[in-house]
């Protein structure tokens, strides 16, 4: 205990070396490495297995070893990824590793080898180490080497289980260095002058957050880490967590003495598995350090950490909604003000930030405001995280400059970045919004956004192609809202329902003819303008007030599809399968029992040469059967 | 601190702390409001009392924000106007519309607003919330398909009693009020006092009417029906009827019953003289070594709390039944319990509740056979075309022709205690008896009180709101009390959830007028002078029949 | 069960409501009548406020899990990817009836806002064993392989 205490003394306040970046572990090794990148995504592609294989070669060939978990560096679509040092040559990192190959692969690899190209990403070369020819530098890799990567610059190379990896990249002296020589209200100055915001969505000055909370008088203040990042389709918190938590606790440990506040809460997400062991390792170790806990380093200062793990709804990722859930209620919003940093947590002044604001805090304080204030544009400095998914090559977390745009995002996770395949970008999750190609060269910032009534949230970037439908993808996420909402506030609550019956009308073939219900069709596209905009100006909290931007945004880029759903009954990415009608015209059917062999729900029934028919009920409108047809018996309306 | 704020650009002078909406209603002007009662926080749910303020792009709910310097406040603009309507207009899609066979129709507070609103056609379309009803209870029904969730009664449970027997459930599209785990009323910690039903704007919580039943009886029953009138629904239908004496709207009242159909009419004031008979023997008995704590209550609601939230208590419960119940037992089982029916007009549904359990049916044959509230009454009345004053007085039938006032009193608040204060004077032959005792009937909820018997002192306590017995449990126990009364309602019976107008304290300061004014000038002012009772102990040769 | 309701230390604050609920449903499965009732009488908290507390997130489950549980990534990566209606087909194939667990108490069904691997959608977890890029047939395969 005391070994690790003056490791971490030595490397905060006595400026003992630090790894230069990018670089994984020390070179100069004796025995070979394998970094693994242990994250959510590699765990769902099997990386448990490929570690048990790793682990059972090396013992079963009495060889030593040493295995170093790390977190993925953002490439889902690799994993599982695994990185191989052999003594005395540069690390090659490789994709793909199921377990069946692990033998195969470290058989070459250790007898200096290459593995087959198609699993090698590239390497990390060292002045000190033979590289391998003819294999690219990881940071020559585009979709390394566009990004602008602050906060991920170590993750990856840190051993995540380990204090010592991240003290070995510099870590913790940001902490330290306030600790000795800024007042609390310094803190609070240094992280007002770089005009850093929330990242969460709203874009509130987080220096300006803090301040309120310290001048504040009470007996009692709260740090809240909101790490109950719940977006569909975003998961960059949660990867930023895995990969370098202490990253997280040295921002959170800034915050809190920021504040003059002795007890800091994250709440996270049940189901984080992942993040929560991690978290809580890194919070064991930090304590352990002498870096969290009573009178750290003969300071005086009492910081408490703990870890909040939240049994799961969307809308507590609003502040007021999270504090009512930490005080063991119905996370419900309630109005503002009074402001979290008048009235929080048990009525104490509480500043709530969001995971990748506090992973910026460390910068901040050990570069200075100038130098973070170098990336960004006007009003948004620093950088963004981006979750990217959908129809691109390369699903994952990128790390971009404030002000891109996201055809800059396009280059880097798509190959082949041709004008017109993307259809539409849908940004920020259920409360952000579709951008057009049009707008593709549109500065991704604050202001930028909050001009044209767009949000970027937490940064899920959704692209779509010309496979899916705006309606469906609008649907998706009003039923998601629908579901989210906390059910109080009324625009909310029955607007999202209004909302999400019109848009399932438009999607679905009507039942039948009556003018009446055509006419219902027709006024949806009015109802849901009128509706959108009543939870935009009435909502109690931000969910509602964002949640109508899909359906906003979708109506303006997009108007000319919800019209060919709603008059001609028509989705031409095939996604609304309920606007067709299948079935069989009698007269042309010969009974050949092709579509019936093919059919996937059994739907189509008929014996041999006699006219098919089909069950409706079972009809999943997939139309093999209509494209399986040679005699043209297949009626789709 | 006092600023000025412009409020539809005028200037308004309003102090630090308070809110918009406080301020608009001191200046007089309405918005629509619906989540919002004046004892509750403030949750800004139904978001129509939002108004618009000068640079800021969303509305603002006046309930909850407070007035801050510089405000320009548009109270009815045309963005404001047309956003309240929109809202209530979502609210009317998921809203069965049967208004016409709606119980709360003419008093409901959603059909008031798409009135104020002009909502005069449907706008949209839309699955309307098909949830069960919950009948569980004897007393409260809850239509949950009619509740628009405003949370009223949640909070009033919650926050008034500390009870919770129903709450917000589940989220979103599903977000729902129930009982734990959807088991109904009847099986939850609910007390049945009814102050959800005073809370629910619309007809999602209403009492469960018997009138039906009691029509059919009245048509085609052989037995004589009898009904008992409480003294507070005398009161309350005085009141409606702006029948200034308590006598005569008694006696109208009588004769309108006899005339509706009802052999017996008698008053539930005979019963609360027995009970306070019965009481003050009890305490006579135990003057002297008062060791144990003593409640006293005429209330069903707080006997289930106590039952259920604080068993221990229990012991300090005198067996003597309530004045409802005692008068069944007597009424009924004196003469043959199969020829008459026994309908008994109460102040609240408790005691709809309360004659069901199985200590008040003697062999499978309830007491007292049907229950029903005021409104209830009301609404037989107006069916039958009676106004009062009706056109004959009569007055109420034996033996409840004899009651004293003091047994009237027993309904308004602290009137337990001032009865049997009253009854200790006589019985210990002290000529105090015509004494009025004002501390007892303030609108506190909880009054101490010291009075003077022979020689000694004696304190006693008068708790309304079965929270302020949870809080004071400890004083209580400190055996500080020579007795203490305890009621659910926050003003005593008067303020039962079965009155017409019954959350209007207003209303039940009119009530409670008329009673003491009843009080004031009657002089067989207590129990112990009610000559039937003299006559019924003797004829029995028992000093005390519970 | 009353094991674990004596084993709670003897003060407790209302903020521990939450995960006194959690770690009995990792124990137990699920949340009962039962249980909550004798908490609400333990830590003086009504039971009709444990239940709507408990019922307003998503982690808590007041039935028994089937034997076989079925995690579904409802995020968007794996929708937009999603092919041939697979949620509402599984409620079919399962016959679920639109409810979190199957009549016979084989199956029981679990929506995960976003399992945090958009790479590899549609993903199913079946008894906490993943299964990547899923479509309608692969589905079929894997649930008549559990008996």
């Amino acid at each position: 205990m005391t070994i690790l205490k003056d490791y971490t003394y030595k490397k905060i306040f006595q400026s003992e070396k630090q790894l230069p970046d990018n670089t994984l572990y020390e070179y100069n090794i004796n025995v070979p490495h394998i970094f693994v990148e242990k994250s959510s995504c590699s765990i769902i592609a099997g990386i448990d297995k490929t570690i048990d294989q790793i682990k059972s070669y090396f013992s079963e060939n009495n060889m030593e070893y040493e295995l170093v978990e790390v977190g993925s560096k953002g490439l889902c679509e690799y994993d599982p990824v695994v990185s191989i040092q052999v003594p005395g040559r540069a690390i090659i990192s490789l994709k793909n590793i199921y377990s069946n190959i692990v033998d195969s692969v470290l058989d070459s690899i250790l007898n200096n080898i290459l593995p087959e190209r198609e699993l090698i990403i590239g390497q990390y070369s060292h002045p000190e180490l033979n590289s391998w020819s003819e294999i690219t530098e990881i940071s020559d890799i585009p979709f390394f080497k566009k990004q602008t990567r602050r906060l991920l610059k170590d993750i990856g190379n840190i051993d995540v289980n380990s204090i010592k990896s991240y003290l070995d990249y510099g870590g913790y002296k940001s902490f330290g260095k306030i600790l000795t020589t800024h007042t609390h209200s310094e803190v609070c100055d240094i992280i007002e002058q770089s005009e850093l915001r929330g990242r969460g969505g709203g874009g509130f000055y987080t220096g300006l957050k803090w301040k309120n909370t310290l001048n504040n008088n009470a007996e009692k203040k709260y740090f809240i880490c909101n790490a109950d990042e719940s977006d569909p389709g975003s998961f960059a918190g949660r990867m930023l967590i895995e990969g370098n938590p202490h990253l997280l606790i040295e921002g959170i440990l800034i915050g809190t003495y920021a504040i003059n506040a002795n007890e800091a809460i994250i709440y996270i997400r049940n189901t984080f598995d992942l993040a929560i062991k991690r978290l809580k390792n890194a919070i064991k170790q930090a304590e352990i350090s002498g870096l969290a806990g009573e009178d750290i380093f003969g300071s005086g200062i009492n910081i408490h950490l703990s870890v909040f793990a939240s049994p799961g709804a969307y809308v507590c990722g609003e502040e007021t909604a999270l504090i009512s859930s930490l005080e063991g209620h119905r996370g419900m919003p309630s109005p503002k003000p009074p402001y979290p940093s008048e009235y929080g947590l048990f009525g104490y002044p509480t500043v709530v930030n969001n995971v990748e604001t506090l992973c910026n805090i460390p910068y901040i304080i050990k570069e200075g405001p100038e130098k973070f204030k170098e990336l960004g544009s006007q009003n948004s400095y620093g950088t963004k995280l981006f979750s990217v998914s959908g129809k691109v090559d390369f699903t994952g977390m990128v790390e971009m400059e404030m002000g891109q745009t996201p055809n800059d995002i396009l280059d880097i996770t798509k190959l082949q970045n041709n004008p017109g395949d993307v259809k539409a970008i849908h940004i920020g999750g259920p409360s952000g919004g579709f951008i057009h190609p049009d707008d593709f060269n549109m500065n991704i910032d604050f202001d930028t956004f909050n001009n044209n009534n767009m949000w970027f949230g937490s940064g899920s970037f959704l692209v779509l192609d010309e496979e899916n439908c705006i309606v469906d993808v609008t649907k998706y996420y009003i039923d998601f809202i629908n579901n989210e909402s906390c059910g109080k506030c009324i625009p909310c609550r029955e607007g999202s329902q209004r909302l999400l019956e019109i848009l399932t009308r438009i999607t679905e073939r009507p039942r039948t003819n009556k003018q009446h219900e055509t006419l219902l069709r027709f006024k949806g596209v009015t109802q849901m303008e009128e509706v959108s905009k009543l939870m935009k100006e009435t909502s109690l909290c931000g969910l509602g007030q964002n949640a109508p931007n899909s359906i906003i945004s979708g109506l303006k880029y997009f108007r000319q599809e919800y019209e060919e759903h709603i008059y001609e009954k028509r989705c031409d990415a095939v996604i609304c399968r309920n606007l067709k009608e299948y079935s069989i015209n009698v007269d042309n059917c010969v009974g050949c029992s092709i579509c019936s062999k093919r059919c996937p729900s059994d739907a189509v029934i008929g014996s041999q040469r006699t006219a098919h028919f089909i069950i409706q009920e079972r009809c999943i409108k997939c139309g093999i059967c209509e494209s399986v047809c040679k005699f043209n018996a297949i009626i789709v309306r | 601190m006092e600023f000025n704020i412009k409020i539809n650009n005028n200037n308004v002078k309003v102090t630090k702390g308070e809110t918009i909406l406080s301020v608009l209603k001191r200046i007089g002007i309405a918005i629509p409001t619906l989540c919002n009662m004046p004892e509750l926080t403030p949750t800004g749910a139904c978001r129509l009392c939002v108004v618009e303020l000068e640079n800021n792009h969303t509305l603002v709910t006046a309930c909850s924000s407070p007035v801050s310097e510089g405000m320009k406040i548009l109270t009815h603009s045309q963005k404001v106007i047309s956003a309240r309507k929109t809202i209530a207009e979502l609210l009317l899609t998921n809203h069965p519309e049967n208004c016409l066979y709606c119980d709360k129709s003419g008093n409901c507070e959603l059909q008031q607003l798409a009135e104020n609103l002009n909502i005069r056609e449907r706008t949209f379309v839309g699955e309307k919330n098909m949830s069960k009803s919950d009948r569980s209870s004897p007393g409260i029904v809850r239509d949950m398909s009619k509740c628009i969730l405003c949370g009223r009664c949640v909070r009033i449970c919650e926050e008034m009693l500390q009870i919770s027997a129903i709450d917000l459930v589940n989220r979103g599209k599903n977000s729902n009020i129930e009982t734990v785990f959807q088991r109904g009323l009847f099986y939850s910690n609910c007390i049945h006092c009814g102050f959800c039903i005073t809370a629910c704007p619309t007809g999602a919580i209403l009492e469960k009417t018997n009138i039906p039943q009691i029509v059919e009886k009245l048509n085609y029953s052989d037995k004589s029906i009898n009904i008992i009138i409480s003294g507070s629904t005398i009161a309350s239908l005085a009141t409606y009827f702006n029948v200034k004496r308590y006598e005569d709207a008694r006696n109208y009242l009588v004769a309108a019953l006899h005339d509706v159909g009802f052999k017996n009419v008698m008053t539930l004031s005979l019963g609360n003289d027995i009970f306070v008979h019965e009481i003050s023997s009890i305490i006579l008995e135990r003057l002297n070594n008062h060791n144990e704590p003593l409640i006293i209550s005429d209330c069903p609601s707080v006997k289930k709390y106590i039952k259920t939230e604080l068993p221990e208590f229990q012991k300090y419960l005198p067996k003597v039944p309530t004045p409802q119940q005692i008068l069944g037992k007597i009424l009924k089982f004196d003469n043959d319990p199969q020829n008459d029916i026994l309908v008994s007009v109460a102040s609240c549904v408790a005691h709809k509740y309360e004659a069901i359990q199985s200590n008040n049916t003697q062999k499978g044959v309830p007491d007292i056979d049907y229950v029903i509230t005021t409104k209830e009454l009301l609404k037989l009345l107006k069916t039958h075309g009676i106004i009062l004053p009706y056109s004959k007085k009569e007055t109420p039938d034996k033996p409840s022709n004899s009651d004293s006032s003091g047994g009237v009193l027993l309904e308004t608040k602290g009137g337990i205690s001032e009865a049997i204060i009253r009854e200790l004077y006589l019985k210990s032959g002290i000529n105090n008896n015509t004494k009025k005792i004002p501390e007892l009937k303030s609108d506190k909820q909880f009054i101490e009180y010291e009075f003077a018997l022979g020689n000694k002192k004696y304190t006693i306590a008068s708790i309304n709101n079965v929270d302020t017995l949870r809080c004071k449990q400890h004083e209580i126990l400190n055996n500080k009390y020579l007795f203490v009364e305890v009621r659910a309602c926050n003003f005593g019976c008067i303020y039962g959830c079965g009155h017409i107008q019954c959350n209007d304290v207003e209303n039940y300061k009119k009530l409670k007028k008329n009673i003491l004014e009843f009080d004031e000038k009657t002089n067989s002012d207590t129990a112990g002078k009610n000559p039937f009772i003299k006559g019924y102990y003797k004829e029995k040769g028992i000093e005390r029949l519970f | 069960m009353q094991n674990y309701i004596d084993s709670l230390k003897e003060h407790i604050e209302k903020r521990e409501l939450l995960s006194i609920l959690q770690n009995f449903q990792n124990k137990f499965g699920y949340i009962d009548l039962n249980f909550i009732e004798q908490l609400s009488k333990r830590i003086n908290v009504p039971a009709g406020k444990i239940y709507g507390i408990a019922s307003f997130y998503n982690q808590f489950r007041f039935k028994p899990k089937g034997r076989h549980h079925i995690k579904i990534c409802s995020g968007a990566a794996c929708h937009i990817k999603t092919k041939d209606n697979l949620t509402s087909e599984i409620y079919k194939i399962l016959n679920l009836k639109n409810k979190e667990t199957s009549s016979d108490g084989k199956f029981s069904i679990e929506f995960i806002p976003c399992m945090g691997a958009c790479a590899l959608g549609p993903i199913i977890a079946v008894n906490d064993r993943y299964f990547m890029n899923v479509s309608l047939n692969d589905f079929k395969i894997i649930i008549s392989n559990l008996d």
